[in-house]
């Protein structure tokens, strides 16, 4: 599936492996932190951080088998 | 040298403009806090260096391309530089409050809160921790951190996390085009490693895997129970192995042990190199134990750790074997990685300064010896050490061999030839010796200008070593009152020069010599 392109976030997401879980958890990174700003702690902001990390952990060990 | 200065100046102007972006992007921390007053002196510390910048670059952007002896001196100054227009906004934002000029509406502040923020209108005290903070040492001239306005809190933060990964790697992830010499300014930067053939793409994957794992250990740290803004400062300046906390106590502040577990392995993953992120990210998860200097420094965070633990639990200094095992581990790994937050404290248990000798000298050891080359750490690196390990039992086995043998001495998966085992071995060797000659000299101006009895020898050592190792860790020596005036200049160079790895500045003093003609 071809990715969308914007010109500032096409060149950092590109700066990175070629895995798209990563380059997701990249640029979504910034919108998690701050969906726990504006919310504060909840369940489903700890959810959110929470899968966040385990996405980010499965996928490495997945790559890595 | 009419060209050298041209180079020099030309490079030192782009760096002084990232430092301009780096200060006008701050404003915003400054504004979503509502602290208005200290706008304009952001602005204004911000305006300065991008000007000079600005100016530099035009008037010297036909000079040559760096060489060896330009890239180490734009290293040297461009991170004295830094240094010094890094402290202006300590020092206005200090003064905004003091004086509160055109009605900025600035808080009226007392007690400690006061005598914090009034530290910083003394130059000096603001330089030592614009240095501190952009060498990722963490020492500070701060009593109350809590007291500082968010934005001085986010400052300090902000630099440790540029310093983390480097100005030049910043300035040439944002400002250089491939082929500009690049390559030459990056390695006076105390690195080697390329992930990619192209050193631009390399230092954009290098901020690629920061910046994730950034956002990583701000999540880390808050599921940990953090506050969010605690958790997005100590994740950064944890992952940058800087150390610098905006709570009183460090760590210790929070007291609890989900916190200094959840920070293990934020500091961890700062202490690997970052092409050894690179590839197990990308699926070679062997890295994790055929990197040498990965393996060895798992090998000594547990050995380190577990002596530790056995010293200041047999010594009586915690009751519990757990207690023991919660604070050396996380003092070992702390001071190894060159973080240098602190959970030994007086006010939670025992200071690090109060632990006994044995304790004390193994979390030194830690900090001169530092992690893995090519990471955001300090220290002499773990590369180096096993390079004069490894090279000194080759020579000594040598002996035994016919002198018709061919012999390789092999580092890291590398199969050295004489030639390049030598040169190796001779530049661990070099830096190694300076390291622990500065050491000396450091603890020695240290033991002078101290007030007699006050200290131990491995109090001064302690933190000698870590302001040299870019650690951070205080034996209760550093403080705006604590240090005479000759410890914090003594201890801006150790900073400096432990940052840059000795060399540059030692390339850069004498070249400012011989210009002077004293040398």
């Amino acid at each position: 599936m071809a990715q969308p392109e914007w010109p500032l976030l096409t060149a950092v997401r590109d700066a990175g492996t070629d895995d798209p879980v990563f380059q997701w958890l990249l640029l979504a990174g910034p919108f998690v932190i701050g969906l726990i700003v504006l919310v504060g702690r909840s369940p489903l902001t700890t959810a959110i951080a929470g899968g966040y990390l385990a996405m980010l952990i499965t996928n490495t060990l997945r790559n890595g088998v | 040298m009419r060209g050298a200065t041209a180079t020099i100046s030309r490079d030192l102007g782009r760096i002084l403009e990232a430092l301009g972006v780096v200060v006008f992007a701050s404003i915003l921390v400054t504004l979503v806090w509502r602290e208005f007053y200290a706008v304009p002196a952001m602005v204004i510390s911000g305006a300065i260096p991008l000007g000079i910048g600005i100016a530099l670059r035009r008037r010297f952007s036909d000079a040559a391309q760096p060489g060896k002896l330009h890239g180490m001196m734009v290293a040297a100054t461009g991170w004295a530089a830094v240094g010094v227009f890094g402290s202006l906004p300590f020092i206005l934002i200090a003064w905004t409050i003091a004086v509160d000029p055109a009605a900025l509406s600035a808080p009226d502040l007392t007690g400690r809160a006061a005598s914090t923020v009034a530290a910083f209108q003394h130059p000096l005290n603001a330089l030592f921790e614009s240095m501190s903070g952009f060498t990722g040492t963490g020492l500070t001239m701060t009593d109350n951190e809590e007291a500082l306005p968010r934005t001085l809190q986010w400052w300090r933060t902000i630099i440790e996390w540029v310093g983390g990964v480097g100005v030049i790697v910043l300035t040439t992830a944002i400002l250089a085009r491939p082929g500009s010499g690049s390559l030459t300014l990056y390695e006076s930067e105390a690195r080697s490693e390329k992930i990619h053939p192209s050193i631009v793409s390399t230092v954009r994957t290098i901020w690629w895997i920061f910046i994730l794992f950034t956002f990583t250990s701000i999540l880390v740290l808050w599921l940990a129970g953090m506050p969010i803004w605690g958790a997005i400062n100590h994740g950064m300046t944890g992952l940058a192995t800087g150390g610098f906390s905006i709570t009183d106590n460090s760590i210790a502040t929070y007291d609890s042990a989900l916190i200094d577990f959840a920070l293990l392995p934020v500091m961890i993953l700062g202490s690997i190199a970052f092409p050894i992120h690179y590839l197990i990210l990308s699926g070679d998860l062997e890295n994790f134990y055929t990197d040498l200097q990965t393996r060895w420094m798992f090998g000594f965070f547990g050995v380190g750790s577990a002596l530790l633990t056995g010293v200041v639990y047999l010594r009586g200094t915690y009751d519990s074997l757990f207690a023991a095992f919660r604070y050396g581990l996380f003092q070992f790994v702390s001071a190894m990685s060159c973080t240098g937050f602190q959970t030994a404290v007086d006010s939670t248990n025992i200071a690090l300064g109060r632990w006994p000798m044995g304790a004390q000298l193994t979390v030194t050891f830690g900090m001169v010896v530092g992690a893995a080359a090519g990471s955001t750490v300090g220290g002499i690196k773990l590369i180096r050490l096993a390079t004069l390990l490894k090279g000194i039992r080759f020579r000594i086995i040598d002996v035994f061999y016919p002198e018709s043998a061919v012999r390789r001495l092999k580092i890291n998966n590398r199969r050295l030839t004489e030639t390049e085992a030598s040169q190796e071995f001779e530049e661990a060797a070099i830096i190694a010796l300076l390291w622990l000659l500065f050491l000396i000299v450091g603890a020695t101006v240290l033991m002078a200008v101290l007030p007699a009895g006050e200290y131990t020898l491995e109090n001064i050592l302690f933190e000698v070593a870590s302001a040299q190792g870019n650690v951070g860790l205080s034996a209760g020596i550093t403080g705006p009152g604590s240090l005479p005036t000759l410890g914090k200049v003594m201890f801006l160079f150790n900073m400096w020069i432990g940052r840059l790895e000795i060399i540059p500045v030692v390339v850069l003093l004498r070249g400012v010599l011989k210009r002077g003609g004293m040398y």
